[in-house]
């Protein structure tokens, strides 16, 4: 199927090789309006030459001689025009008819304009300020024409992406945003740490499950990063950083502070204290500690009726089950 | 292909480099004198700048009085208006400004003084003033220092038919007025005869020397044969003649430092050779100069046609600059010398050529345009030999017989003599035949044999 553009520039072609032949059986029937166009065309001037002139007709030609070199150069435009119309039509891409479409514009324009001006410096020519206005409006319009045709000729297509997919990205400003926010939190904890000399398990604790949601929130962003994006540079070298900080072995206790290191030296201190029988206010606070992580499953009491009966047929179920592995783990042994 | 684009690039940018300087030439009227007076130094230089002189400059162009080989009158005209176009070209923007000035519908005209001196009507005066030196004051222009004394840079005499009006027409009127706003006082002369012509141009000049320093005088037609009878005697009247068509010529005036002199002829008169040939002879004369200006624009003669007629309304108008700033730099060192030429010096060519001095006997078929068309057709080869008489016939002649240094020696006009009438002695059907197949050289042909004809007349006549 053919395209709009290739019909269009087909048609024109055919158009204009059709206006030839009407141009050229209207001269050969002498229809007057025609003769005198092309008459009065020779009678015509344009800053100080007639048109044949300008097209190189001599000064001495005779009308006849100048109204055929008028047809003859008629005729020649309007075949190669023509011609060059199917051409451009038989081009594939868009661009590339439009590019062409410029250039038979632009080329004979500046053609025309050098030759006119070459005729104006060489030739015993005298022009007037009419004149002069004439030919600087027309180099003028020109110029501004071929520049304007040549940048048409020069832009360069753009691809456009949806409006959507555009905001789902996640832009790296985004990105650093969402990462200075992390660490902001983290020094706030670690000033705190400083503070808070007393409190100082309840604090470690606090920055052990802040360091744990920083690594969640970080690697949570690094997971998106990585799915929606190549991750830029300065993401790169916060992760290879972060990754760096877990690598990293604990400091001696040479290497820390005095302050540190007592405190260091406590929290130790607790943790093998914790083998020992502790404090009741301690004890209930680890109680409550490990019961957030594993509480003891409820007794049977505690359960409602129907609750305690399905318990009762699943705790059967896994006896069985287990009993069947160890006979199993008997046979292979 | 990058090499290529940048080639193209580089092509590109010098013909819009080029072009551009043709426009500021062109156009600019202070650029147009800057670069002619590079190229030929200050008015009184008598070396032309030879760095300038490998550019191909319209300032450079060769003068045609130097190609002796040229020896028929109507190609020499026409190599004259060729050449006379080309060196001239720095005028343009100047004449674009007179051409404006003349054409101007409302002008704001400024008022002159006019005076009578005896019978002589209408001089106008431009109105300049200026002290008197010692000198001028010891020759009597001035009654003393402190009087202020009217004064021009020249006096533009335009010499008429006796009797005339004193009402002039719209141009001519603005004609005048350009020239008083550059200085220049302006005439209308009335003149019978020559005698009358040369005592009305000294009692101008004895009344109102300071006006009359540098005379210019224009004339056309029975005037102008006046003019140029009357400046062959006294060359020192006048400092430029300009003379349109005129009806006979006189003796080239045999001095150094001869007038400047600008003759027009129309296509009519290029028939009358022993006219054409004349001031051409007037032409050489006042080219015949040790000075690059004279030397260039001196003498110049162009041809009108139905096209040129109205661009050469303006032509004489930066040649009477150039002559009056030539003759005032020489004043200031008083060069100008009238000293006697020797013989040796007068132009030979002029002397020697058979006169054809009746038109009736020029060809009919000679047809000067013609001619000069299909010349101009020939395609251009670089040649050691005479572009005169130059045709198609006469080069494959050349070609055939390239080993003969005899027909490399000679003339193209020997040439055409003797292949024409190789070809006559075949049948006149012949010699036609060759006609439509080389036109030009069936016309060269035809106008040569006459004029050896004419020759041979002349020499058997004791």
């Amino acid at each position: 199927m053919n395209s709009f553009s290739r019909v269009f520039f087909f048609s024109l072609g055919t158009v204009m090789f059709l206006v030839l032949g009407i141009f050229w059986v209207g001269l050969a029937f002498d229809f007057s309006a025609l003769e005198n166009f092309l008459v009065n065309l020779c009678y015509s001037y344009f800053i100080g030459f007639t048109i044949p002139q300008l097209l190189g007709s001599a000064s001495g030609d005779s009308i006849v001689e100048q109204v055929f070199r008028l047809k003859v150069i008629c005729t020649v435009c309007v075949v190669l025009y023509g011609g060059f119309l199917f051409y451009v039509g038989t081009l594939k891409s868009k661009r590339l008819k439009l590019q062409c479409l410029y250039l038979s514009l632009v080329i004979p324009l500046v053609t025309f304009l050098s030759y006119l001006w070459l005729k104006v410096i060489y030739e015993d020519h005298i022009l007037s300020r009419a004149q002069k206005i004439e030919l600087s409006q027309f180099t003028i319009f020109s110029l501004v024409t071929v520049v304007l045709l040549l940048l048409l000729s020069l832009k360069k297509e753009k691809t456009l992406a949806p409006k959507a997919v555009s905001i789902q990205i996640p832009t790296a400003d985004d990105l650093k945003k969402d990462m200075q926010d992390t660490s902001v939190s983290a020094d706030v904890d670690q000033i705190n740490i400083d503070d808070d000399k007393k409190g100082i398990d309840e604090e470690l604790e606090k920055t052990t499950s802040n360091e744990q949601t920083k690594k969640e929130i970080i690697n949570e962003v690094v997971d998106e990063s990585a799915g929606d994006l190549p991750p830029p540079s300065g993401e790169e070298s916060t992760q290879a950083s972060v990754a760096d900080d877990e690598e990293l072995p604990p400091p001696s206790m040479d290497e820390l502070p005095a302050e540190l290191a007592e405190l260091k030296e406590g929290s130790e201190n607790n943790e093998s204290a914790g083998d020992l029988p502790s404090s009741p206010g301690e004890e209930s606070a680890q109680a409550s500690v490990a019961g957030d992580e594993e509480l003891p499953p409820p007794s049977m009491d505690e359960l409602p009726a129907e609750l305690a009966k399905l318990k009762e047929d699943r705790g059967d179920e896994d006896s069985e089950i287990e009993n069947h592995e160890i006979d199993k783990e008997s046979n292979a042994t | 292909m990058r090499f290529i684009l940048g080639i193209l690039i580089f092509c590109l940018s010098v013909f819009a480099f080029f072009l551009f300087e043709g426009i500021c030439f062109r156009m600019v009227e202070k650029y147009a004198n800057f670069r002619l007076e590079s190229s030929w130094g200050s008015k009184k230089s008598e070396n032309i700048n030879k760095f300038l002189k490998i550019l191909p400059l319209s300032h450079f162009a060769k003068t045609p009085s130097n190609n002796s080989e040229v020896e028929f009158s109507m190609f020499k005209a026409l190599e004259e208006d060729k050449y006379a176009c080309e060196i001239m070209s720095f005028g343009r923007p100047h004449r674009d400004h007179f051409i404006d000035f003349v054409n101007d519908p409302e002008p704001l005209r400024k008022s002159y003084r006019i005076i009578d001196i005896n019978h002589i009507r209408g001089l106008f005066l431009p109105g300049l003033k200026r002290f008197p030196t010692d000198e001028e004051v010891a020759k009597g222009w001035a009654g003393r220092q402190r009087d202020q004394m009217e004064y021009a840079k020249a006096l533009f005499v335009d010499i008429k038919p006796a009797p005339l009006s004193l009402e002039k027409s719209f141009s001519e009127q603005r004609n005048y007025d350009f020239f008083l706003d550059q200085g220049i006082a302006c005439l209308s002369l009335p003149v019978r005869s020559k005698d009358s012509l040369i005592n009305d141009l000294r009692l101008l000049r004895k009344s109102y020397p300071a006006v009359c320093q540098k005379i210019i005088c224009r004339a056309y037609g029975r005037e102008a044969e006046m003019l140029l009878t009357s400046c062959s005697n006294n060359p020192f009247l006048v400092n430029m003649i300009i003379v349109d068509s005129p009806a006979g010529h006189a003796e080239v005036p045999q001095v150094e430092s001869a007038p400047w002199f600008y003759c027009t002829l129309g296509e009519e008169e290029m028939k009358n050779t022993a006219l054409v040939d004349g001031l051409l002879g007037w032409v050489a004369a006042a080219r015949d100069s040790n000075y690059v200006y004279p030397s260039k624009i001196g003498g110049l003669m162009r041809i009108r046609d139905n096209f040129s007629t109205q661009s050469l309304v303006s032509f004489h108008i930066p040649l009477i600059r150039e002559c009056l700033s030539f003759y005032e730099s020489l004043e200031e060192d008083k060069l100008r010398s009238f000293a006697i030429k020797e013989a040796e010096q007068i132009e030979p060519t002029f002397q020697r050529q058979p006169k054809v001095s009746i038109s009736e006997e020029v060809p009919e078929q000679l047809d000067f345009s013609t001619v000069s068309t299909l010349q101009a057709e020939l395609p251009k080869i670089d040649m050691e030999n005479s572009q005169a008489f130059d045709c198609k016939m006469v080069r494959e002649y050349r070609a055939l017989h390239a080993d003969d240094p005899s027909v490399f020696l000679a003339n193209n006009r020997d040439l055409i003599l003797k292949i024409g009438t190789n070809f006559e002695e075949m049948g006149k059907e012949v010699l036609l035949e060759v006609g439509e197949k080389d036109p030009l050289f069936y016309q060269f042909y035809q106008s040569l044999k006459i004029i050896q004809a004419q020759s041979i007349e002349v020499l058997q006549v004791p």
